[in-house]
């Protein structure tokens, strides 16, 4: 993309001294090498007009003129004829056309996100968070939005088998039964059942009756990607298992050992909330001091705390790769995994906790912080202290058991526990330590003593600890029996294949991360031979009569039906949060048992859950598999992600291969081979290579290569005895291996695109901010800002105004954003090879902008979607009027006008417009069919697209409150009948009408800021007046003085505008606040 | 040389360049004729369907509300085609052996929807909402015409975008009072542009934003 506002002379740039830039996107623009250079002279993508089909470009001409002369002969065609199928009884409430929501939830890694899933017709299309329920307060998360994909995909098992052959439920069940009868005889003896975590208190009962008519059946638990640690630590600290909550609300000082907690822990979706909350400095009102202000659940109200001065959080973040919740960090210090438990330690026994010795300095200050690392220890350790019981420390879901311990310690210690940090009643079922309940079942797998295998869910053919060698031991078994949503690798070792149902198919309960039930109901009968967990248990029991829903319902018979109703209704009400429970820390889970030191050449490799595909699961799941990872920005792929300076050292850079020499389960020498990806932030001498690729036999939904050639399996790497990282020496290999990673991909070019300041500075008023050129906060000044323009000016004083905030102090970069956006409006997946030439369809994008060192820099995350410029320049360039302007201010882009020209495109600076370069949406396979939105066009190829602000739910919202309006006004009417007053006039009527506009208007959101679990995203129209008086939200925000806007200075006066991002820095690590952008003498 | 072309010639060839002319363009008006007729469209086309149901028998002759049968037409996008069980609320009492109502009851015996051949069919990327016009005092017969005079249901208009824009452009030419909007024997009073005109006011019909694209398209 070259600069849209000034020529670049492509000699100038050559022979001019390469400066380091402040702010940059990836390493190859911070070296401002010839890579970056290439990339900047192109004016166009890479093949942007060139034809990628495997059909050649002769034969494109020829069947353009076939269809050419086809499609004047299909212009006579009559419209082709519909049928109209409408029901026999048509269900209770519905109304064709209208969508029904159902409040549900979605068990995943032992607890369920509560959900308020959207049926169209009785089709499943959406799913949100459930603002109701504690859990999730109306967020979601990435692989949440894309959970109703899931239910469709076509790759999902649809039938019974038997040995690999098609069998049904009734030949099972007859076998089952008797083998049952036989189990009976032995009390269970043999009988053997691996499942994954559950959270589901019927499940519970299920299986403790189970278990009184089978005493010897045994239970295992495994699920990969588990917080194994936490599991271990709560045992062996407190002598019992344990649920831990954060408070982050009620926190100060937070330190994240390797606990990317605003994504991937149980309670993300609040912590994320609360941590943000602590971090929102507004000024309610121009005469009064910067404040701190707090979104509970109901965002159009948020509460202000008047503490005097603004008070922020301040997070310390050490971890290994670089995460989102590092890029919000305060302070980052990269370790090797090795060396977090160092840290941690040196940090207990700075504050004292008995019984840790501090490790020799020299152990930390390897890594990427330097001799950093000390000083950091130090400025951590003073904070805390000084927090005291508001400070808080989180351990990481990839940390060991010891780590989890010290972090209960220093908690205990400082007094936090209890305050920021709350301990209840475990919300899984059976919280036992996985990694002792998988290898019991290997050692009596391996004894012959397992006759009769139930795995229930999970893949441990694929992700159980490879020195367990689980595979190998499935041949000692007699008979084992499978249940799960795909026919996987594990299923191919097993006998009977049992399909299971989606979690929109059928009915349980569980709970949330703090314990709160939540409601599972399904929307849609099992659309293939699917069985709940429960219907299975009640199947094995000799009940082959009872329903989901009356296993459900029975087990919990002493609520009254209308408390059922309600709780069905509202995804809550069956049992609060279970009571804190007091619990004493022993010091003895305290080791002092150095990690083996890791030897000079070897390096290790770190283990997380990929981000979007997490274990593997979700690898069939398109949508996850095109989303560009935060700060990688990576798509369909892992890679081994490593500093700049481990590259530098081992010799290799992005996409060069990497040959990874490691022990196997079996204490062979072994070798894999692997991508690099060069990662800012990174710690050295170590490699982070995600769990959940390389697995065979399975093909995403719109992937066009097989799953067996993308990314590389991490499982041979990952033992029992340390589930966090491995060790492996590692040698540069021949080849290159191309990744498609979207980070340099539609970029705008110009001033400023990010900011971010000080906090404390802020709030003092005293911090000076470089003016905006064309940009003034505050709506009433937008309007006198209005600069010379060659059109005539829209006048938006009647009517609806819509708008929208971006808060990058609030972006965690998350991602549900972008698949909530997927799910709404129908966006396509177009395949690793498309994405690598730009093509992505994503209609909102997060921008990472690194500033300072590559080594630690200061990230901000930056969602762009369309302007909305009132400006636009996209509007101007349309040959056809595709792309024109609404009286709302929405730049509005029609479909069937579009004709293709690219022009609009080219003409965005901010280059959030997408164009169909090929056929990217599967018109063809049926069950995809069903999860569109039926209120968004399906695009063609040849179309251009891009964010509307959800204009399908503005225009039903729109006329819901016009229809509302008019019964008001109907209503008022009946005041006076023939002159005189209407004894009969209701003035309720009117009333109701009014608060049913209300709350329209205060419910209209797009379905990224529904996603967010952080309100980064504010929707609303500016033009709406409360009867309260209060100000709109949007108006607030955009009053704001750190409110700006991007690429102002081009005068497209985009009606989308951002908040820039407040830092907290500790003074004795950073005497001096670093902000940006910064006065230089240009300008 | 001699001349190959006789003189008369440059007449044939200004001629024909102007045959040509005309006769493309008569062949465009043509295509652009047939485009728009019945033909293509449907309209004024009687639909053959599964039951012969009148509307001229239950709304002309019976006075049958369309909502009765048409129950979402005031709040959801789509008036709603009526299920099996509106039908038979009725025909379980009388008529209950015609045998004309045959697929009706095997409808409701089986289980089984009738298929209705659809009349009118909109794109897909038009997203028309019924309950808003009704609600703003676009009657029934504005669209779908003499519903009450149709033994077998055809299209009134030809749904042409056009069409729709015309009304769009100028609701004054076709707004009733609400009460009204139901009503299939509605003649527009001779003041109709003064009527229009009044009644777009107190319905606060935002004409601005009536042509926008993204009112029908997206």
């Amino acid at each position: 993309m070259s600069c849209p506002h000034k020529h670049v002379d492509e000699d100038a740039v050559a022979t001019a001294v390469k400066t380091t830039p402040l702010v940059w996107r990836n390493l190859d623009e911070r070296a401002q090498n010839e890579a970056f250079e290439k990339h900047m002279h192109r004016e166009f993508a890479p093949g942007a007009s060139e034809w990628h089909d495997p059909v050649s470009r002769r034969n494109f001409l020829k069947i353009m003129g076939a269809s050419v002369a086809l499609a004047g002969a299909a212009g006579c065609i009559k419209y082709p004829e519909e049928a109209i199928v409408p029901y026999v009884q048509p269900p209770n409430d519905l109304l064709p056309g209208r969508p029904m929501y159902y409040a549900t939830a979605m068990p995943f890694d032992g607890h369920a996100w509560p959900m308020i899933a959207t049926a169209n017709e009785g089709r499943p299309t959406k799913v949100d968070g459930n603002p109701d329920h504690p859990a999730s307060l109306g967020s979601s998360t990435a692989i949440g939005q894309a959970s109703v994909l899931q239910l469709y995909d076509p790759e999902r098992a649809q039938i019974v088998t038997y040995a690999g052959q098609a069998t049904d439920w009734s030949t099972f069940q007859v076998e089952i039964l008797k083998e049952m009868r036989n189990f009976k005889a032995t009390d269970g003896r043999g009988l053997y059942f691996l499942m994954t975590p559950s959270s589901s208190p019927t499940l519970a009962k299920q299986i403790a009756e189970f278990q009184k008519a089978y005493p010897n059946a045994k239970w295992h638990v495994w699920e990969a990607c588990a917080n194994h640690g936490a599991r271990q630590a709560s045992i062996a600290s407190f002598g019992r298992a344990v649920n831990t909550v954060y408070r982050f609300d009620q926190a100060s000082r937070i330190l994240s050992l390797d606990s990317n907690f605003c994504v991937d822990e149980q309670g993300s979706l609040i912590y994320a909330r609360q941590f943000v909350n602590g971090r929102r400095l507004r000024r309610p009102d121009k005469k009064k001091p910067v404040v701190r202000e707090v979104i509970e659940s109901d965002w159009q109200n948020p509460t202000y705390v008047e503490s005097g001065n603004a008070t922020m959080n301040r997070m310390y973040m050490v971890e290994t790769n670089y995460t989102p919740t590092g890029a919000m960090a305060d302070h980052r210090l990269a370790l090797p995994p090795s060396q977090i438990e160092d840290f941690a330690r040196a940090v207990a026994a700075g504050l004292g906790v008995a019984g840790v010795t501090a490790p020799e300095a020299a152990s930390m200050s390897e890594g990427a912080g330097g001799n950093r690392g000390t000083q950091f220890v130090q400025a951590v350790i003073d904070d805390l202290k000084q927090a005291g019981a508001s400070a808080l420390v989180i351990p990481g879901r990839n940390q060991p058991a010891s780590v989890h311990a010290l972090a209960h310690a220093i908690n205990q210690q400082l007094g936090a526990a209890g305050k920021t940090v709350i301990y209840t009643d475990p919300v899984d079922i059976n919280p036992v330590d996985h990694v002792e309940s998988i290898r019991a079942l290997a050692t009596d797998m391996n004894a012959g003593h397992v006759d009769t295998l139930f795995i229930m869910d999970g893949n441990p053919a694929y992700d159980a600890p490879a020195d367990l060698n689980f595979v190998e031991l499935l041949d000692k078994v007699r008979l084992k029996i499978r249940s799960g949503l795909y026919y996987d690798e594990t299923s191919m070792y097993c006998h009977w294949h049992l399909p299971a149902s989606h979690f929109l198919e059928s009915w349980s309960d569980a709970r949330g991360y703090d314990g709160t039930v939540a409601t599972i109901q399904p929307l849609i009968l099992p659309l293939y031979q699917g069985k709940s967990a429960h219907e299975l248990f009640a199947l094995l029991s000799g009940d082959i009569t009872s329903t989901g829903q009356e296993l459900i319902r029975n087990s919990w018979k002493d609520v009254k039906d209308d408390d059922w109703e309600t709780a069905l209704c509202k995804g809550v009400g069956l049992g609060a949060a279970p009571a804190t429970v007091d619990v004493t820390f022993n010091a003895s889970a305290l080791n002092n048992a150095k990690a083996q030191a890791t030897a000079k050449d070897a390096l290790e490799v770190s283990l997380p859950p990929d981000p979007a595909i997490w274990d593997g699961t979700w690898s069939t799941n398109g949508w996850l598999q095109e989303l560009p990872r935060a700060i990688t920005k990576l798509v369909w792929d892992n890679a081994a992600l490593m500093s700049k300076a481990t590259a530098d050292r081992l010799g290799v850079d992005s996409e060069s291969l990497l040959q990874l020499k490691y022990v196997d389960g079996a204490g062979r020498e072994q070798s894999m081979t692997v991508a690099v990806w060069l990662v800012p932030g990174h710690a050295n001498d170590c490699i982070t290579l995600t769990l959940g690729y390389g697995r065979k036999n399975v093909k995403a939904i719109g992937g066009v290569e097989p799953m067996d050639n993308l990314g590389f399996n991490a499982y041979p790497l990952r033992k029992a005895g340390n589930l966090n990282y491995t060790i492996v020496t590692a040698i540069p290999a021949k080849g290159r291996y191309p990744l498609s990673s979207t980070q340099l991909h539609q970029n705008p070019e110009g001033l400023d695109l990010v900011r971010f300041y000080s906090g404390t500075e802020f709030a003092s008023g005293n911090a000076e901010y470089p003016e905006q050129e064309g940009y003034v906060p505050g709506i009433e000044n937008r309007q006198k800002d209005v600069r010379l323009s060659l059109y005539p000016e829209f006048d938006y004083a009647h009517g609806h105004r819509w708008g929208m905030v971006v808060d990058d102090n609030a972006c965690v970069g998350c991602n549900a954003c972008v698949m909530a956006c997927q799910s709404e409006n129908n966006g396509p997946i177009v395949g690793k090879d498309q994405v690598s030439r730009y093509r992505e369809m994503h209609w909102i994008r997060i921008d990472s902008w690194h500033f300072g060192d590559e080594s630690n820099p200061i990230t901000v995350f930056e969602p762009v979607m369309c302007q909305m410029c009132e400006h636009a320049p996209c509007e101007e360039v349309c040959p056809v009027n595709a792309t024109t302007h609404s009286a709302e201010g929405i730049n509005e882009m029609t479909y069937n006008r579009c004709v293709g020209t690219r022009y609009c495109s080219n003409n965005c600076p901010y280059k959030v417009r997408r164009f169909n370069f090929l056929r990217y949406n599967d018109y063809y396979t049926p069950s995809l069919k069903m999860v569109r939105n039926p209120l968004v066009t399906v695009r063609e190829r040849g179309v251009m697209e891009k964010c509307t602000y959800c204009i399908q739910r503005i225009d039903i919202t729109r006329i819901d409150v016009k229809r509302a309006e008019v019964a008001r006004d109907s209503a008022l009417a009946q005041q006076t009948v023939d002159g005189r007053t209407n004894p009969e006039y209701n003035p309720d009527e009117a009333k109701r009408q009014q608060n049913v506009i209300h709350d329209l208007m205060m419910g209209l959101q797009t379905a990224c800021q529904q996603s967010c679990p952080t309100e980064a995203l504010v929707f609303g129209d500016m033009n709406y007046r409360r009867a309260d008086q209060k100000p709109v939200r949007i108006n607030e925000l955009k009053n704001q003085p750190q409110s700006f806007g991007l690429l102002t200075e081009f005068n497209t006066q985009p009606r989308t505008s951002y908040m820039s991002r407040f830092r907290n820095p500790n003074p004795s690590l950073e005497s001096k606040p670093l902000f940006y952008p910064i006065k230089t003498e240009e300008g | 040389m001699a001349q190959i072309f006789h003189p008369s010639m440059n007449t044939v060839a200004k001629g024909s360049i102007l045959g040509a002319v005309i006769t493309l363009g008569l062949i465009g008006f043509i295509i652009g004729g047939v485009v728009r007729s019945p033909y293509i469209t449907q309209e004024d086309v009687p639909r053959a369907q599964p039951v012969p149901f009148s509307h001229e028998h239950h709304v002309g002759g019976l006075g049958l509300d369309c909502r009765y049968c048409h129950t979402g037409v005031e709040d959801s996008p789509f008036a709603g085609v009526p299920a099996t069980k509106i039908c038979m609320t009725c025909h379980s009492q009388i008529w209950t052996n015609a045998s004309i109502l045959e697929p009706v009851r095997e409808s409701w015996r089986t289980n089984t929807p009738i298929r209705w051949n659809r009349v009118h069919q909109l794109p897909d990327f038009v997203h028309f909402n019924h309950s808003i016009h009704i609600a703003k005092g676009i009657g029934c017969s504005a669209c779908h015409g003499q519903v009450d005079q149709m033994p077998l249901m055809w299209k009134n208009q030809s749904l042409e975008m056009s069409w729709c824009i015309g009304c769009h452009k100028n609701p004054e030419a076709q707004i009733r009072p609400r009460d009204q909007v139901f009503n299939m024997k509605y003649q527009q009073p001779s003041n109709q542009a003064e009527l229009g005109a009044e009644l777009v006011a107190k319905y606060n019909v935002n004409k601005r934003q009536l042509i926008n694209c993204s009112v029908c398209h997206y």
